[in-house]
């Protein structure tokens, strides 16, 4: 059993996660339990860093949160994550191809998994009635609205991320696999969603989370505004 | 020469409180310019400049990423604080603001749609970078007297070009803005556009003649083809600018950037207007700097990229040679 030492701050910089999804993690998932100093802060022990990063490892590979959780919290041991219909596979979020040919690809996995909302939507194009997007994105817009608080606001946003087969990076992150969004909205520390160009999670992404974080936006300003 | 406007006293103050970041004392400051100064002033004569601020320290460096977001999420948060006190009427037409496809920066469109709010339209903010096909379901013909695409940088104008598509495949009136088109309505007619406006002032007036008279809808066109092969060869002229980089100095930042080049040649294209590209090189050499490479190191680079555009392109060639002969 590894002695608890470290504080929030350095168990942070050491798996890469804010201190705010730290903290969410244990709450949502019951991933740890770390001691508490006499003040109320947390401790942490080697073995806990060890536990987070093999979730971020899992939830960077397409896990959905509580998937990658289970084997570290004892709770329903998953090996494989479930096998839903349409739902995005491990690893959804890297890349299939960089042509034209790949993405066409793409579309026809995307269309295998939709319905045919009728001649008018068809002729939208096959990203119009996706139905794991138009789901996620109707939970999250129904979590939004029914937020307790701006932090359960946040959690939506990041977990509409993770169902769509995303990743969620600290802000400070750049590059070509970010969605150039801080889904922080001001709680907590800049995070932004991550997922590789042309893949599945990014058509994805790229088309729900713009009309989402503006309603999770809006429901922020309000929860503010009645708090006073 | 006329003298710049005279900055607001409380520009610096508001700076320093994103710089913090202090979101409560930057909402509270704010808040009392709000009630302070007439209704239009906080947005053009504080959050704007202090906008353009933050781009211009996280350009050269001064700030990274994380702190531009945590800056411009409060000032996100301002403007929804405007919002929601200064609702309107919206009985002057409805009107949907939309950033192009591929457009990321949403603050300017949502400054627009607040101060256009303020004066009695009914306003759909839809955010960031809206996929045209689902812009094409928010505007309704009859209802909505105009869409306003916004584009902020001219690498977004490809995207542009299908927003204004899906606006007049739905049968609307398309208004463009931002920093993207450039200071005059050159690349917003090229795009098909049904006007250009430079702020949200210049929109509340071209809405007002259009919710009284709407333009004859311009057909929905095919971009420009060069603009489309040169698209389809991006990664491997990516790989050749890359290859023209020292290898120290290899990373994925540099290759976003040097990917976001190409798309300004995409868009020179597409708007038949090469300044796009020549008025974007002092901002990539500033970016290669901020690398750690020397600023010439760009001419290095266009000249890879031009070698490797294959013969049957020689527009974008013409593009790339002109914007490096420029002074």
């Amino acid at each position: 059993m590894s002695l608890a030492t470290m504080r929030i701050g350095e168990v942070a910089t050491r798996t890469g996660l804010t201190p705010a999804t730290i903290r969410a993690w244990e709450r949502r998932y019951g991933l740890l339990a770390p001691r508490r100093t006499g003040g109320g802060q947390r401790l942490y022990s080697e073995a806990d860093v060890a536990a987070l990063q093999a979730v971020r490892t899992r939830v960077e590979d397409g896990w959905a949160v509580a998937a990658a959780a289970a084997p570290v919290t004892g709770a329903d041991p998953a090996p494989e994550p479930p096998p839903v219909p349409g739902s995005p596979a491990p690893g959804s979020h890297r890349p299939v191809a960089g042509d034209a040919a790949g993405r066409a690809r793409l579309l026809t996995e995307v269309e295998a998994t939709s319905v045919r909302a009728g001649p008018a939507a068809a002729a939208l194009g096959p990203e119009s009635h996706d139905v794991v997007a138009l789901l996620a994105t109707l939970n999250a817009t129904r979590a939004v609205l029914r937020a307790p608080g701006s932090s359960a606001v946040v959690a939506a946003l990041i977990d509409l991320v993770v169902q769509l087969g995303g990743a969620v990076e600290p802000g400070s992150v750049e590059g070509d696999h970010v969605v150039p969004i801080d889904l922080g909205l001001g709680e907590i520390d800049p995070v932004v969603a991550c997922a590789e160009p042309f893949s599945l999670a990014r058509l994805r992404l790229e088309a729900v989370l713009p009309g989402v974080v503006e309603d999770a936006r809006r429901m922020v300003a309000l929860l503010r505004g009645a708090a006073g | 020469m006329t003298s710049p406007p005279p900055t607001h006293p409380d520009l610096e103050r508001f700076l320093h409180l994103l710089a913090v970041p202090d979101r409560e004392g930057a909402l509270g400051l704010a808040r009392r310019v709000r009630r302070a100064t007439p209704e239009d002033d906080v947005i053009v004569s504080v959050f704007a400049p202090a906008l353009r601020r933050v781009g211009e320290l996280w350009q050269s460096g001064a700030w990274n990423v994380a702190q531009e977001h945590a800056a411009t999420s409060i000032v996100d948060a301002a403007l929804a604080d405007l919002e929601l006190v200064d609702g309107g009427d919206g009985d002057r037409g409805e009107v949907v603001v939309a950033c192009a496809e591929g457009e990321w920066h949403s603050l300017p469109a949502r400054m627009v749609a607040a101060l256009l709010r303020r004066r009695g339209w009914a306003v759909v903010f839809v955010g960031a970078s809206t996929p045209a096909p689902h812009l094409q379901t928010l505007v309704r013909p009859g209802r909505t007297a105009g869409l306003l695409v916004s584009c902020s940088v001219s690498a977004a104008l490809l995207g542009a070009q299908r927003s204004i598509d899906a606006g007049h495949r739905a049968g609307v009136p398309v208004l463009a803005g931002g920093a993207g088109f450039g200071p005059d309505d050159r690349r917003a007619l090229a795009l098909g556009a049904d006007g250009h406006a430079v702020d949200g002032v210049a929109a509340d007036a071209i809405l007002a003649r259009w919710a009284m008279a709407p333009p004859t809808p311009t057909p929905s066109r095919l971009p420009a083809p060069a603009a489309l092969a040169l698209a389809a060869i991006r990664p491997d002229l990516l790989d050749a600018a890359m290859a023209a980089v020292p290898a120290d100095a290899v990373t994925d930042e540099l290759r976003s950037r040097l990917g976001l080049l190409l798309q300004f040649v995409e868009a020179a294209l597409l708007c038949d207007d090469p300044t796009i590209v020549s008025e974007s090189r002092p901002w990539f050499e500033e970016g290669l700097v901020a690398h750690g490479l020397p600023a010439r190191t760009l001419s290095r680079i266009t000249r890879a990229v031009a070698a490797a555009i294959p013969a049957d392109q020689p527009a974008a060639r013409s593009v790339l040679d002109a914007a490096l002969t420029s002074p």
